[in-house]
């Protein structure tokens, strides 16, 4: 679980980072595929991770007259969405301590 | 890597949308001015952003104003022969700002400077329920 937020946290840098630069002109959109990113920091164990490490996914549609395919709306969702995962993994991993707390504690 | 560095790319964006929106008050204010200080109308700036990295490991980007640019569109020219700034034909430049582009360019900013805050919001709110984890 602590794999999944480290991913959650550096896909959300990729998002604040696409929403920063919706009016950039050349700039693309990066994403990371959560379950690509996700495999990869469970093999590798408990290395540092920082976003470079995570491939990341650039999408070459739809380009603007400016070079730059960001939809700010579609960027958010996504960082909501992300947000929201990220913050029921927290609750997994609280109540999964918790859990162990008294666990300890009653024994 | 993480929340905090999300909130550095937010502040970096809020940043360079505000200086758009300066660039844009710069532009309407002076959509009369025929006569500028280095001579000939006032020529309408546009701001050019540029990705920047940002924090400790830069490979979170932010953005800036990298420069900003004078629009070369030839200024629209009135027929006023009684202005004393009128040619021999009679004719003023005036600069080529149209404010209907401004306004929208406005809105567009504003809505970016938006959607950054509200990327400061989540983050933020992700970053305390990380820390009720410690309760």
């Amino acid at each position: 679980m602590a794999a999944a937020l480290q991913v959650r946290a550096a896909r959300a840098e990729l998002l604040a980072g696409n929403v920063a630069n919706a009016d950039t002109p050349g700039y693309t959109a990066r994403d990371i595929k959560f379950d690509d990113a996700l495999q990869r920091v469970l093999d590798n164990g408990d290395q540092q991770q920082g976003g470079a490490s995570f491939e990341t996914v650039t999408s070459r549609e739809n380009l603007g007259f400016d070079r730059n395919d960001i939809d700010i709306n579609e960027q958010l969702a996504k960082s909501y969405e992300n947000s929201l995962s990220y913050v029921a993994t927290l609750k997994l991993y609280g109540d999964s301590m918790g859990r162990l707390k008294s666990a300890t504690s009653s024994s | 890597m993480g929340l905090d560095s999300i909130i550095g790319i937010a502040n970096s964006a809020l940043g360079a949308q505000s200086q758009r929106i300066t660039l844009i008050a710069q532009n309407l204010a002076n959509a009369d001015s025929i006569n500028s200080p280095d001579g000939g109308p006032y020529q309408r700036r546009l701001p050019v952003f540029q990705p920047v990295p940002v924090g400790d490991t830069g490979d979170a980007v932010g953005v800036k104003l990298a420069d900003v640019v004078i629009d070369q569109t030839p200024p629209h020219e009135v027929y006023d022969p009684s202005s004393p700034l009128a040619d021999e034909s009679g004719l003023v430049k005036e600069p080529s700002v149209n404010p209907v582009y401004e306004m929208v360019d406005m809105m567009q900013a504003a809505r970016s400077y938006q959607a950054n805050l509200s990327v400061v919001q989540t983050a933020n709110s992700a970053a305390l329920r990380t820390l009720d984890l410690l309760k």
